[in-house]
């Protein structure tokens, strides 16, 4: 559809700051903007337990691992998601091992706009930052990123279906197995 | 319409806030310049851009409805719609997915008449892909080929089902002309689409055509 945009401001779980586009070179991606406050069921929690079974699947797939696949989930909360939250928040939603599963964050708010305005993920504060399914509005997107970080496909609640996404990595990887 | 106001199509907005003192009345019109017939409208997924195609000119018009609802801007006008489809004129229905917009059509540059397609757009208005509907010769395998016309006018999408179900109606011929002149000629009243299409929405490719006597105009699918 479009290309990935790339921004230099990512962290990972340990802190370890990273360039989007080294993350993107060279792997199949699937990508969701998620907060960890997130207590609304067709929001974030949806999104990650969406990510699952691709998760699940690399594990048991080889061909699908050494497709490179990897599974980015990037939070737009960063005065509370800091790398030390997406390491508790990863080891408490995601136990498997021998799939590529990173939970990202950014180092300000600053850094973070310019990464969802290129993605399109408008994010809202709710008056009252006490609401039970978290203090922000925002909707559910999760992109699939090939190889050349362009945007392959984009899901949203009512498409985001695993096997869904799994058909799209098999066909990127058909594509790829053709390609001259 | 000619007469009225500057004679140009507009998005006009009602301010429906209960509260308001302006409650119910006409609060912003933007003109977008002429007459285009600009007819069926669709948000983008995230509702903040509103899509207007325009029948006549094939144009289509973006608006900014987000950034202050109360006064929508024109953000972004599409004039290439016939050259980015491959020749589809009349855009029609504007229907979200994620992250990109499908404008059902409503004829083709060839010959004016009812064949047509689907085109998609990302929501920055760049386009992504043409598919026509299935008739006799780009789809002589699919279920109930015999009824495909190849005519359209709406879609809708149940995705958990893994379909997109299209309609029709009739080409840009029938649609500009008089309409009391075509109600008086048997061969241009022969040219109303008699079909409907369940797609593979994921893979955009017809399933099956149904026989749906008497142009079935718009699509309604519960989610």
């Amino acid at each position: 559809m479009s290309p990935a945009r790339r921004w230099r401001t990512v962290l990972d779980s340990e802190g370890e700051a990273f360039d989007l586009r080294e993350l993107f070179h060279g792997r199949i991606s699937v990508l969701s903007f998620i907060y960890t406050r997130c207590n609304d069921p067709h929001g974030c929690p949806l999104a990650t337990g969406m990510l699952h079974r691709p998760a699940w699947t690399v594990a048991q797939d080889p061909v699908l691992a050494e497709a490179g696949l990897q599974l980015l989930s990037l939070s737009f909360d960063p005065d509370h998601d800091t790398p030390e939250v997406m390491r508790s928040y990863a080891e408490s939603v995601y136990h498997g091992s021998g799939s590529d599963w990173r939970f990202l964050t950014t180092g300000s708010r600053a850094a973070l706009q310019p990464i969802l305005r290129a993605y399109d993920q408008p994010i809202g504060t709710k008056d009252d930052a006490l609401d039970p399914f978290g203090p922000f509005y925002h909707q559910l997107r999760v992109f699939l990123i090939d190889r050349d970080g362009q945007i392959r496909n984009i899901y949203s609640l009512g498409f985001l279906d695993p096997r869904l996404v799994l058909a799209d990595i098999h066909t990127l990887m058909l594509e790829e197995q053709t390609r001259p | 319409m000619e007469g009225v106001g500057d004679g140009s199509d507009k998005l006009v907005t009602v301010d429906v806030r209960p509260d308001s003192r302006t409650f119910g009345k006409i609060i912003d019109s933007d003109s977008v310049g002429g007459r285009h017939e600009a007819h069926h409208g669709g948000f983008t997924d995230d509702r903040r851009h509103f899509w207007v195609s325009g029948l006549d000119t094939s144009m289509i018009f973006i608006f900014d409805v987000a950034s202050d609802p109360a006064n929508p801007q024109l953000v972004k006008t599409i004039d290439s719609f016939v050259e980015d489809s491959g020749g589809v004129v009349g855009p029609h229905g504007a229907y979200a997915l994620p992250g990109r917009m499908m404008i059902s059509g409503l004829s083709n540059a060839e010959d004016d008449s009812g064949r047509t397609a689907l085109v998609e757009y990302t929501n920055d208005g760049e386009y992504i892909a043409t598919h026509w509907m299935p008739t006799a010769d780009n789809a002589p395998d699919v279920e109930g080929v015999e009824f495909a016309d190849g005519y359209g006018y709406d879609a809708r999408v149940l995705p958990r089902k893994n379909a997109l179900l299209s309609s029709s109606f009739t080409g840009r011929s029938n649609c500009m002309m008089d309409f009391g002149a075509m109600l008086q000629d048997e061969a241009t009243m022969q040219r109303f689409g008699s079909s409907m299409v369940m797609w593979d929405f994921h893979q955009r490719t017809p399933r099956k055509v149904f026989h749906v006597p008497g142009a079935p105009l718009e699509d309604g699918a519960g989610q």
